[in-house]
This record gives C-alpha cells, structure tokens and sequence, in this order.
C-alpha cells in the first residue's frame, strides 16, 4: 500500500467520525466523497444507520450519495479478508481488524439497504416534511396535507388577494397597488410570503418614521408651512417682477414663482416654489439668477442670501416629502401584509396545503415548541445522534434553526445519552454561495461555525475546523487563473483569505482563453425608408455575432480537434466530445437563446435550454393545434397551424391552395374535407382523431398522436432531440392534469394556456450532448471545457423589492430615497455585487481542462465585469497573447496540447450487436375477425336507390331516424318535440339535412301511430349483441338490434330501414337486409335457446312492419362469401 | 425496479413510531417491504425474467431497487465463479435491448421549414387595408397574408384573461366615455368613469383594483393636459371610423381615430392613446405611421362626418408615462404621407414582393398570431427568407 498523499490524508482526517468537523472545501476538492466515507465509516464503527440524517442540496446529490454508498458498501459485502482489510485501511479505519470486524462491515450493506424507512440521506425539506407527517397533530397540520408546487402557491396567493380585493379589506390592497408601479404584482406577492416570518407583527406607522428618522410629528401640511412663512413669500414677491425683466432663463423661472400669494394653500404654495427654484431633479437651480439678471436688478445681490436660505428650506421640505411618502409606501405594505397574511396562512390550512418554506418554518416551530419538541426528538426512531450537512453555505437562516434544534439535545444534557457519542459534520464553501435568492445567507456559514463551536466546547468537546485546497477536478493552469481573478481586492465576498487552491493533479494539461470582447456596432443599422420594403436579415448584434464565433469554435473542436485525456498530460489528446463542452450562462437572456440558435445551425448536437417553457415549444405548439382543433373543428387557425406542422408536413403553396380559394365563411375544415382526394394522409389521421377525441383522455389522445400517427418521431426529425423534452412534459402535464380533474380535452387546453409551466430539461452527459445553462444550474456539475461568454457588464437584474431588517422597509428609486432606505438599497447592492463574485468562481471552477471566457457589449476595467476580472487574474498570471475568433486575446497554457488526435474511441459505438429477430416481432395468431352484422355484403336497397346517392346526408338521415325511436318513446308526449329538435341538432352530419323537419313528423307520426305505438314501448332499444356464427365459419358478429322484444317464449327483432324505396312484400327485400337478419337470427338463437325467434324490418318511411321469413334469412346468411 | 417503486416507500406513521409499534403488538410497516419480497422473489423464479428501471425521474436520479442492487452486487462480487461474466450477459442482452430500441427510435434529420416570404399574384392580395395592417406590413408582412389572404383568424383563448389587449380596450372606452365637449374634466369624473367601465368589463377584482391604482397615478396629469389640450381644440369626435380608396392602386384604407379635436379655425388635432407610451419620432418615421397616416387620410376627407380638414397637430398620449408625443408632421407632411402610401400600396401590388415573416419586429421576444403558422422556431431573424410563388403564374 502507498502511503496516502497530503490531499488524502486531510480527506481521511474530514471522515473520522469521532470528531466533529466543519469543513471548508473548495470546489472539485472531493467533499462528497468526504461525506460517502464519513457515513461509511461512522457504520464500520457500529453506528445504527437510523442515528445518522444527511442533509444534502438536492434530491439528486442524495440519490447519488445513496447509490456511492451501497457501491462501496456493496463491494465490501463480497472481498476476501485481505482486500477488504486494505480497504479500510485506506479510508482510515484503525484499529484491530479482525475476522468478526470483517464480518460485521461485511453486513452493512444489508444492514445499510434494510433500514426501516430508509437511509436518511435526504434533502433538509424532505427530512422536515416527513417529520411533519409523523407529527401532524403536534405541527398544526391535517395528517393528509400536501407539498404545493410553485404555480399552485401563486395561484393560491392571486385567490386571496383576489377575494381581499373584491372585499371588506379592498382599501389595504389599493393601498398597495397605489405604491406598486411594477408589472409583476405575482412576484411582488410571492416576495411577501416568502418574508412572512418578519413581516410578523406588522410595523406601525411610529415604528417606521422612527426607522425612517421622520418625526412623528411631520406632515404634508405642516412642512409646507415651515417653508411658506411671509418673509418666504415677501422675498419671492420683491424678486418676481425682477426676475420677469431679467435673461430668458430666469424670465421662466419668474413665470412659475408668480402665482405665489401669502394666502395661498400651503402645500400649493410649497409646490409653486419648487418648481421655481428647484430643477427636475430635485436639486436647486443653479446659477440663478443670472448675472445679466443681477446686472440689470444689482439690489438683487443683497436678497441672495436670504434666497439661498429659502432654497435650502425648499431642498430640507423636498427631502422631508420624500421620506413621508417612504413612511406612507411602507406603511401600505405592512397594513396589506397584516391583513393578507393571516387570510393566506387560512387558505392553505383549509385546503390542507404546505408550500417549500413551510415545511422549513413548521419543522422549526415543531422542535421549538418546549411542550413538544423534547417529545418530538425522543419519538424519532432512536434519535439522531450524527448529523452531516452537505453544501452548507446554502443554507438558510431557518434551515440553520431546524438543524440547530436537531442538534440542541447533544447539549442539553437531559435526554443526552452519554454512552453513546454524537457529532455533527457540517461541509460548505462560502465561495459557492450563490443562492440568496433562495435566503441562503453566506454569513450565516460564518457565524454558524462559532455557534456550533461555542456550543460544543459547553460539553467538553471540539469543533475541528478543516479544510480541503486541493482540486482533483482542475488542471492548475485553470486553477492559477481562478487564484489570481479572486486575488485581494477581488476576493470580496470569497472569505476572509483570497482563494488557494491546490491542483491535485499538478500536471494535468490546461487552457485558458480569454476572447475579446464583441464591441456593439457603432450606429444602430438605418431601418429603410418605411414605403421600402426590402427583407432584412438580423445578424449585427454583438450577441448574435458571438454566439456564431462560438458555434463556428465549437463546431471545429469537434471536427477532429483534441484534448488532453491522461491527467499526468501524458499520452495523445484524444478527440473532443459534445459531451465534453459546457456552455454557462448567467441568465436566459437573448446570448443564450442566440448560442442554442447558432449551435443547432451549425448542427452541433445540443441539448436545448435547461429550463424549458411548455407553452413556447414549437413540438407542444404543434399538439396543442391539433387538439385545438380537435376540441373546436372550426378553428381555422388551429387547423392550419396543424397542417404545417411536421405532424401533417404540408408546404406553404399546399395551405395557400386549400385556404385561398375558399368561399368567404367556409371553414378550412369544410374546405378540407371537399378535397377528401387530394389529401387522404391527412384526413386519415384527422378523420381517426377525430372518431377518438370525444373518447380518449388528452394523454391518450397525445400518445395516439404520436405513436400510431408516427408523431414523435415526424416532430423529432425536423425539430431536433430537444423536442422530445417538450413532448415528454406535455405527456406528465396531461396525466397531472386527470389526477385533479375530469380528463376532458378543452379543459386540458385552458389549463395549458392558463398556466405557464416550466420544466427543468435533465442536464446529464449521458447524452452525449454539447450543455448550454445557467451557473446556477450547473452547481456541482463539472466538465473538460466550459465556456462562458456571458461576461460582460450587466445592469443588476431582478432584484427584491423588500429590504430587510427591522422593520422591513419597501424599496424605491435610489434617487429618490431617504438615508435610512438609500442605505440598505447599498447593502442589499453590495451582497449582490459580491454573490456575482462568488458566481463566477463558481463557473470557472466547472472547468477541468479549458475555459473559454468570452463577452458581447461593454467589459469595463477592473471589477466592472466578469470579462474585466478573469483579463486581471490572466494578466497576471502572465497569458500569452493569443489570436482568438473574436480577435487579439490572452491564453494561458500548461501541458502539451500538441500532437496528434488519437482515432475515435469505440466508447461511441455500440459493442453490442441488437438482436437480428427483433423485428418483426411474432404477433399472436390473429384471433377471429369481429365482423357486423350489417356488412356481410349484398345490396341494402331497391334498384332505383343507389346506396351511394346521398352518402353523408343518407347516413345522417339514417342516424337521426335511429335516435329518434330510440329515445323518443321513453319521454311524455309534450317533451317530444324540443327533445326531438335537441337531438335533430346534435346527430353527427346534422348539418347536411335539408329535410329535418320532414323526418321529425313521420317519426312523431308513426310513434303515434294506433298499430305501431306498441313497438316503442316494450322491448329495449339498441341492443348490443356478440356472438360467434357457425354459418360464417365461427367468425365472430358484433351488432346492435334496434328494437329487441323478449318474452317467456318468444324474441322479437326488429330493425328500423330508412330506406326511399320499400319493398311491396318480403320476397323483395334486398339481400344485404335479409344476411343482417339472418346474421341477427344465428345469434339470438345461441343467446335464447328453445325460444321462437321473429324477424321484422320496420320501413319507417311507410310505417310498415314486414315480418320475414327465418329460412330465407338463414339462407341468405350462408351466401356470405368467406 | 427503483426503490420507492418496488418495494414502496412505507408511509410515515403520525399514531407510533416503530418502537412503540413493537411494544403495543402492532405489525411493523415493514412488513409489507417483507411482502414485496416474497413477490419479487417468486417473480424471479419464472423462466423469463426482465428486469428493468429508470434511471431518473421526473426531477432526480434514481436509487435501484434494494434486491436489484443486492442482485447486481452478488453477482459483481463473484469473479472467481462466473458471477461477473453472467451479470455482464445479463446487461448485454439487456443491452441489446436498448440498441433496438434506440434503432427503432432513430430518425433522420430533415430540413428545418424555411422562412417564408409568400408571394401570391395581385389579384389574390387584399384590397382593402386597416391603418394597423400597414404597420403589419413593414414588421410582420406574413400576418397579414395569413389573416387577409388565407383568412385565418385567430380565436379568442379559451380562458379569458385580463390582457395587455383588454387593458388598452378599457382605457379607449374610459377616455372615450370621460372626455366630452359639453363639460371639464375632472380627476372625480375621471375616476368614476372609470370605476363604471372597470365594473362592467373587468370582471377580475385584484386587476380591477391594480388597474384603477394605475389609472390614479396619471389621472392628475391627464385632467391638468387635458385643460391645456381644451384650450387649442374641442374634442368633437371619437373613435371615428374612417375609410378612403387610394385611386392610383384601388386600395382602400381604413382607420378608426381615438379622438379628433376640432380647432376654432377649423383645423384638426387628432389624438391617439397608448397604455403606456407613444413611439419615438425615430421609430415614427419607420414604422409606427399610424398618425401621421391618420392625418393623411383627414385631410383627404377619409373620416366622412369630420371632412377634409387640414390637420394642425396629431399627438400620441401615453398614459402611464404621462407622455406626449407629436407625430412628425413637419418632416412628413400628410401630402407626402399620402404620396408615400400610393407607392407603398402599388410596390405590394407587385408579383415579386413577398409577405415575409417577421421582417422587422420590434424586439425579438415579440410574439405574433401568426408565428406559429410561420414556423417561427424553425428559422429566427437570422435566416433569410425564401420567397415562397403561389397561385397562378
């Protein structure tokens, strides 16, 4: 065995489970697998996996953790003695390992497996909801509530405040909506909820002007007439004539100040001034008066101090207005958070609904009730007794609590078992905290260390503090840039020391570029004279010009460029992957949409955005206008849209041929269906959906769509992979949907517009695909080449409209505010400024070989930007002048990234061969082909009627007939004819009937009819009959009988005809007439033996009711062919 | 076979926990994990056995099924007796699989739909334009191909929503319902107006209120203007509905004015309100013509009830940035304007032009009726448009 290296030797000291430890690791520095060994060591040791919680970031990094764990566990569950020894040797086990040692780590993978409930290897939030489910009662909360995804808390929160608005309470809401200028009210909701806990209690108007320093007294009123005394308004009245002869400047300025009177209303009085003395923005005039003025008034000099005077006055009553209307603007918020707080707080409990800080809030509540959380701790299975927390620098203040609570019983004393040892493992960098607007506070990592610290040392024990420098991820060329990008003054927000990082691979070839920036075109392009209607092609921004640099670079590093794949830089570079390229982003803007863009032009192949909005995916458009249409035929635009898409494939001219020409008001569907010929692809598929719509659930339909019409994969090979994302969340939308509601197709489609949902787009290399996403997406993710060309200036994006503290004050313009405001506007600024920091260790440090910095628009100097920063750390670090895409820029460089690129690897192909049978596969034997009983063949009609003389009008006709007896008869006399009319209107193909009004009076006649009323009245309508006929060989018949009369010794069918022509007697019935009867008479026979079988065809055009004969039947069945 | 999936994770327990469980006799949850095994068990115990699972869910990895896991690690760990080569058959075949399906999923790539710029023959194209279908001509062209040509209309969404359309809609009929010729207007009348409408066609109460905020906020503004704009012309006509044929091209232009003020000298000041602002002189002289053509059509007598007039201002007011904005009528006098129409209407009269899609948007994140239709997604502003003949030659 090797003696373990110093990056090593401080992971093993991390993952000794007798101390407690707070670890500070850098990126790539291998905490995870810290955190595996440190829980497969606490187990070696005998711990009950039930005493350990892991807390990490993600669902994801838990199920990984989970999977390395039994990987390890696993393997030690099948090594002889001596390689499981030197296993545990390696990851520090000390101590005596004999044969029961081994044994027993032996079974810890069973052991690890079989924990009831399972390993508790989670996210804080699950770990808090399910202790909220074991302790319902206790937490406030319905044994049955449920987690509430982010759309429906904002609808939730939009129905209260909904409902406030339209009630009792509406003042509060126009009070806020009168201070609310922004267009994103849902957000601004969101903001209050989420800051809930201290909005509690709500601030009173003393305790703002007190936070405001505006004293108490202060009112509009009362600083107009501070500054509106007579003197004030003496002076201006001296000055006025005066000014009005003076220069043009100051002849406007005496315009305004002339309507000043002495009894005039104070606060006009005070406004009149300002507009005279002060400018727009609020700052006082200057140079007034003018010295011509003055020359030509030279009394004036001796009036300019007592005018300054007033002009301050002004300025002082100004500040004053403001700062009252920061109270008022405040105020509004707290008296509407008072009132709509508590309201949503009710609703949800009514519906039994938790939202994701909730869970955080209540679990906290829970274990800091006295009464309860003692009881709480002892019922949790045996107690937690080692607690690690993973990424612990995004954790937030009230995540802190609950893990604070969790850990109080060590201390405690009461409820502390002291045979048994307790420690807490907690693992962050602070130079990772990137999530603030999720509340994790990068100061809370600090200030939580000293806690744990000081707690600790109350009971006699320490608090390791460690750290891990060393990267097993990056080459030390990329390690060195990242050093000197964050070297003191830049590393504000970092930590206390700049950032160290040791490589662990210290000669593994590395790259970093630095691109120059994409300077903007000088002058907006001339838009054209506007009669001039020339194309124009949009090319010239500079995000468009990068993005098509990078495509262009990206696109040659995967034709045959290489990289360097031995991590001592030995050997030949190997040819470059999509897989191996990621592309981070600070934010969806328009850069990332043009390099996705640029990307796929360039037929990289490449994932589409990480975040994707169903309702914007061209694949979803184009279900969504199928259904559409399906849900309202008319729907020409839909139908349309449909046509062109790859569903259907129609062309530009194909559409224009069929719409054009169309008379004025026809529907394109009408259109449609006249050119039946010329289209049969289409309206087979239209005509099948159709037939289905009014069955199928929305994701049946969808499926049917895509997989019988061959959708998915026509969506796919024109719209690239990534359209198979769209199309798998609109699958999970449509079966979330039929979870809440009935599945109906129109009310999938409202949900669909209404909600604006968006789905994360899995980001794993599996697919071997080039990643484009934002830094926050890409945490904890790692990769050869990453590139970041979203370095330049950025104005700060969305930012919280409350700022915290005590009490919680409402944002404003910064110009605008008082010092008490202006302040924490700077504050809340510097933490932004210095997360962006930390964003961009983050991004860099993804990078394991090279990283391409690169930015459109403005960079700055110094720590203006991104761009600005890395060219600072470059520099120093002594980058070679390089020529990039872009032009002029720096590389620096270790390793040897010479040489040739080795062949590709066999890795992309498949080693194994699919099996040559699998299609096609062995159906089952046909089974017997279910034929109807009204389709065995022969004529229907009379000669003199042609079966196809009407076709859709006769069938339609034919339908309306049929559900007339049938549902007529059941209903009073007197509903007959609205019900008639109802069903008239609603038959398929009613439009085609000219003779309605015909056909509902001679049925209305013959249900009336003294001989023939009887018929409708006994017996059952439609009734549904299978059966397998021997005549026809044993194929099976399904049909339906419209009249069937059974008694105790007979059975009566009877079937309606609609036909023009009816025949004089029974020998002339048409063939096809008499096999359906035939076919009816060998059926009922099977299902009613021994009993007298009649056979009647009712002519409903005559009312005649013609028995026919049995044995004619019969024989004109056995003349079916086959 | 994932764990969560098979076996089932067991539902936490709000009465007992597992020791009290024990000791008040009760079965242990448990169990029923016990009971999936048995079943897994007999399951694999038939002559074909598939085992399958997913390796991630709709948010995050997967774990594999415990007796997956314990199944795969025997097998792993057994290199002396076979294990390893009998676990590696077992992926291959399971493999072999996948490869097929992947086969069976594979596609071809084809051409993404082109950018079309469709060019119908004169005699199909419209002969008849609104003021805002000119606009759509120089941005967007294809839209009216789409709506004026196919006659393709778009249907109202099936939910209906307080829109930025329906909020423009609601401010017209406020103004149009507030300003009058016969009295002042003031900030109460203004509000009160505006609570009627606002209560009769909003039926949302949060926007309703949001909305009256907002109109609150310029209502001062807009009754102190409004004196000044009483002072130059009275407001005689409103949403005035205007219609004139270009006799040089047959084309018939059509326009309805928010407001036209009539000066004492008989001169014409019209009037157009925006929800939030009106367009630069920049973007004026390029693309928003809406006035100034407006101006050009009162002038030739295109509003039937005012006749032809001369116009002496035309002004946007935009009313939550309490902007006003004069149409450039000295650069471009209606006369030219008028001109300038004839050859515009006779260059769309040509063969050659093509209603190209999305030829000069306003901003990219600008969505249309009709981008859809034009397989906008396909192409961007980046691709050039190909010209698409239709009709007969």
């Amino acid at each position: 065995m090797t003696a373990p290296d110093t990056a090593s030797i401080r992971q093993i000291q991390a993952a000794d489970p007798a101390q407690s430890v707070w670890l500070g690791a850098n990126a790539g520095s291998g905490k995870t697998r810290v955190l595996t060994d440190r829980v497969a060591r606490l187990l070696v040791d005998g711990t009950d996996p039930q005493n350990i919680l892991c807390l990490t970031y993600t669902k994801s990094a838990a199920a990984e953790m989970q999977n390395r764990l039994f990987d390890r566990l696993g393997k030690w569950a099948m090594l002889p003695d001596a390689d499981l020894g030197a296993d545990l040797a390696t990851l520090g086990v000390t101590g005596s390992l004999d044969r029961p040692a081994l044994a027993r780590a032996r079974t810890l993978f069973a052991q690890a497996m079989e924990v009831p409930g399972g390993l508790r290897i989670q996210t804080i939030h699950a770990f808090c909801a399910g202790l909220l489910r074991r302790f319902p009662l206790e937490s406030g909360l319905g044994p049955g509530f449920r987690e509430m995804e982010d759309v429906e808390a904002d609808r939730l929160r939009h129905e209260v405040t909904d409902s406030m608005a339209a009630g009792a309470d509406r003042a509060l809401f126009d009070g806020l909506a009168e201070h609310y200028t922004g267009g994103k009210l849902p957000r601004f909701l969101a903001e209050i909820d989420a800051r809930a806990a201290v909005l509690t209690p709500p601030a009173n108007e003393a305790n703002l002007r007190l936070a405001l320093d505006v004293s108490q007294g202060l009112t509009r009123q009362s600083i107009a007439q501070s500054v509106l005394r007579p003197d004030s308004v003496n002076l201006i009245r001296r000055l006025v004539p005066a000014l009005l002869q003076g220069s043009p400047n100051d002849r406007k300025v005496g315009e305004k100040l002339a309507p000043l009177q002495a009894d005039m209303e104070p606060r006009l009085g005070l406004a009149v001034l300002m507009d005279g003395l002060l400018v727009q923005t609020g700052t006082a005039r200057k140079n007034f008066p003018t010295k011509d003025t003055l020359l030509k008034s030279p009394w004036l000099t001796g009036e300019l101090d007592a005018l300054l005077d007033l002009t301050h006055a002004v300025l002082q009553a100004r500040a004053d207005q403001l700062a009252l209307q920061a109270v008022d603007r405040s105020l509004a918020l707290h008296r509407f958070a008072a009132a709509w707080l508590p309201r949503l707080r009710a609703r949800k409990q009514a519906l039994g609904l938790v939202g994701f800080d909730d869970l955080i809030l209540r679990a906290r509540a829970l274990l800091t009730d006295r009464s309860v959380a003692q009881w709480v701790l002892f019922r949790l299975d045996g107690g937690l007794d080692h607690i690690l927390v993973d990424e612990a620098q995004d954790t937030s203040p009230p995540q802190w609590d609950v893990i604070e609570r969790l850990t109080q019983e060590f201390a405690a004393g009461q409820g502390a078992r002291p045979d048994r040892r307790r420690t807490i493992f907690v693992v962050g960098d602070r130079k990772q905290s990137i999530y603030s607007f999720q509340g994790a506070d990068p100061a809370a990592f600090d200030r939580m260390e000293q806690h744990f610290r000081h707690r600790l040392t109350g009971i006699g024990q320490d608090l390791t503090p460690l750290s891990l420098e060393h990267s097993f991820r990056s080459s030390p060329a990329i390690l060195r840039a990242v050093d000197l990008t964050f070297a003191s003054p830049a590393n504000r927000g970092l930590g206390d020391r700049a950032a160290k990082h040791l490589a662990f691979h210290g000669a593994m070839p590395g790259r970093v570029d630095l691109w120059p920036t994409v300077e903007p075109a000088p002058k907006a392009e001339d838009p054209g004279h506007w009669t001039d209607p020339v194309d124009r092609t949009d090319s010239a921004a500079p995000h468009m010009v990068l993005a098509s640099h990078l495509a262009a670079r990206v696109r040659a590093m995967l034709d045959g460029e290489g990289i360097p794949d031995q991590k001592d830089g030995t050997g030949a570079l190997r040819p470059i992957r999509p897989a191996d390229i990621l592309i981070l982003v600070r934010r969806r803007s328009p850069l990332f949409a043009a390099i996705i863009a640029a990307l796929k032009r360039a037929r990289v192949p490449v994932a589409g955005a990480d975040k994707l909005k169903l309702g914007a995916e061209l694949a979803v458009r184009d279900i969504a206008a199928i259904l559409h249409f399906l849900a309202l035929p008319d729907d020409d635009l839909s139908l349309a849209c449909a046509l062109r898409s790859p569903l259907l494939g129609w062309s530009e001219p194909d559409l224009y041929a069929l719409a054009q020409p169309r008379p004025a008001g026809q529907p394109l569907w009408a259109a449609l269906r006249g050119q039946r010929d010329q289209h049969p692809a289409t309206l087979a598929l239209l005509d099948d959906l159709r037939a289905q719509s009014g069955f199928l659930r929305p994701y049946d339909l969808i499926n049917r769509i895509l997989l019988r019409h061959d959708g998915r994969r026509r969506l796919i090979s024109r719209l690239g992979a990534e359209a198979e994302d769209g199309i798998d969340e609109l699958l999970s939308q449509a079966l979330i949907h039929e979870r809440g509601q009935v599945p109906d197709l129109t009310g999938f489609l409202a949900a669909l517009q209404t909600e604006d949902v968006t789905a994360k787009r899995p980001m794993d290399t599996s697919q071997n695909l080039v990643r484009v996403m934002t830094v926050h997406g890409a945490k904890g993710l790692e990769s050869p080449i990453v590139i970041l060309p979203d370095t330049a200036v950025r104005r700060p994006g969305r930012q919280s409209e409350l700022l915290v503290g005590d009490p919680v004050l409402w944002s404003m313009k910064r110009e605008l505010a008082p010092p008490a405001i202006a302040a924490r506007i700077d504050a809340r600024d510097a933490r932004d400024e210095d997360e962006r920091r930390r964003l961009l260790y983050v991004a860099m440090t993804r990078a394991e070989r090279w990283l391409i910095v690169a930015a459109a628009g403005a960079v700055g100097a110094g720590e203006d930007s991104w761009h600005a920063m890395v060219q600072g750390g470059l520099t120093q670090a002594g980058a070679a002048a390089a020529a990039m895409p872009t032009g002029p820029g720096l590389r620096l460089e270790m390793g040897d990234w010479s040489g040739d690129v080795a062949a590709q690897s066999d890795t992309d192909r498949p080693t194994v061969i699919p099996p040559s049978d699998w299609a096609p596969l062995d159906l089952p034997p046909p089974g017997p082909q279910g034929r109807s009983p009204s389709d065995l063949g022969g004529a229907k009609v009379l000669p003199g009627e042609s079966d196809q003389d009407e076709g859709d009008s006769a069938l339609a006709r034919g339908r309306l007939v049929h559900a007339l007896l049938e549902h007529l008869p059941d209903l009073p006399p007197a509903d007959r004819d609205s019900a008639a009319r109802t069903l008239a209107a609603a038959v398929e193909g009613a439009e085609l009937l000219a003779d309605t009004e015909t056909i509902i009076t001679d049925v209305q006649a013959l249900l009336d009819h003294p001989t023939r009323r009887h018929l409708f009245i006994t017996g059952r309508a439609e009734v549904a009959l299978s059966a397998t006929v021997p005549d026809l060989n044993g194929a099976r018949l399904t049909g339906s009988i419209d009249r069937l009369i059974v008694t105790d010794t007979t059975v009566t069918a009877i079937d309606y005809k609609t036909n023009r022509l009816v025949p004089d007697d029974a020998a002339r019935v048409p063939e096809g007439i008499l096999r359906q009867m035939g076919a009816y008479h060998a059926m009922l026979e099977q299902i009613y033996p021994g009993r007298d079988i009649r056979l009647a065809i009712l002519w409903v055009a005559t009312g005649a009711l013609m028995g026919l004969t049995v044995q004619e039947c019969r024989a004109a069945l056995r003349r079916v062919a086959g | 076979m994932n764990e969560g999936s098979w076996p089932e994770a067991p539902a936490p327990d709000p009465w007992l926990n597992r020791a009290l469980r024990v000791q008040a006799g009760l079965l242990l949850p448990e169990r029923r994990i016990g009971l999936a095994a048995h079943d897994y068990q007999q399951a694999m115990a038939a002559g074909q056995v598939w085992i399958t699972r997913a390796t991630r869910d709709a948010s995050a990895q997967t774990v594999p099924s415990r007796w997956v896991n314990r199944l795969t690690n025997l097998l792993q760990g057994l290199p002396d007796t076979g294990g390893r080569a009998a676990l590696q058959a077992m992926r291959d075949r399971g493999q072999a699989w996948l490869l097929a399906a992947a086969q069976l999923a594979k596609t071809t790539p084809t051409n993404p739909a082109p950018r079309p710029s469709p060019r119908p023959p004169p005699s199909h194209r419209p002969k008849r334009l609104s003021v805002s279908d000119i606009h759509r001509l120089i941005r967007d062209p294809y839209a009216v191909y789409a709506q004026r040509i196919l006659r393709l209309e778009s249907l109202d969404p099936l939910v209906p929503s307080a829109d930025a359309l329906l909020r423009g809609n609601i401010l017209h009929r406020i103004l149009e319902r507030a300003v009058s010729s016969d009295e002042t207007l003031t900030r109460h009348k203004l509000m009160q107006v505006a609570d009627d409408v606002l209560q009769q066609d909003c039926p949302w109460p949060l926007v309703q209120r949001q909305w009256r905020a907002g109109i609150g906020r310029w209502a001062d503004w807009f009754v102190t203007t409004e004196a000044a704009r009483r002072a130059i012309a009275a407001p005689e006509f409103k949403e005035e509905k205007g219609e004139i044929t270009l006799s040089e091209t047959e084309m018939t232009l059509v326009a309805k004015a928010d407001r036209i003020d009539v000066t004492a000298d008989g001169r014409l000041v019209i009037y157009d309100y925006k929800s939030a602002k009106g367009p630069s002189v920049p973007a004026q002289r390029a693309f928003d013509k809406q006035l100034l053509i407006e101006s050009a059509m009162a002038e030739q007598g295109a509003f039937a009830a005012v006749g032809p007039m001369p116009v002496q201002a035309a002004v946007y007011l935009g009313l939550s940035e309490m902007s006003e904005t004069a149409a450039p009528l000295a650069d471009e006098p209606p006369d030219q304007v008028w001109q300038d129409l004839i050859k515009l209407t006779r260059a769309w009269q040509a063969r050659s032009l093509g209603y190209t899609a999305r030829r000069a948007v306003q901003s990219r994140d600008q969505t249309g009726d009709y981008d859809h239709l034009s397989r906008f997604g396909e192409w961007d502003e980046t691709t050039d448009a190909v010209p698409i003949d239709l009709g007969p030659p």
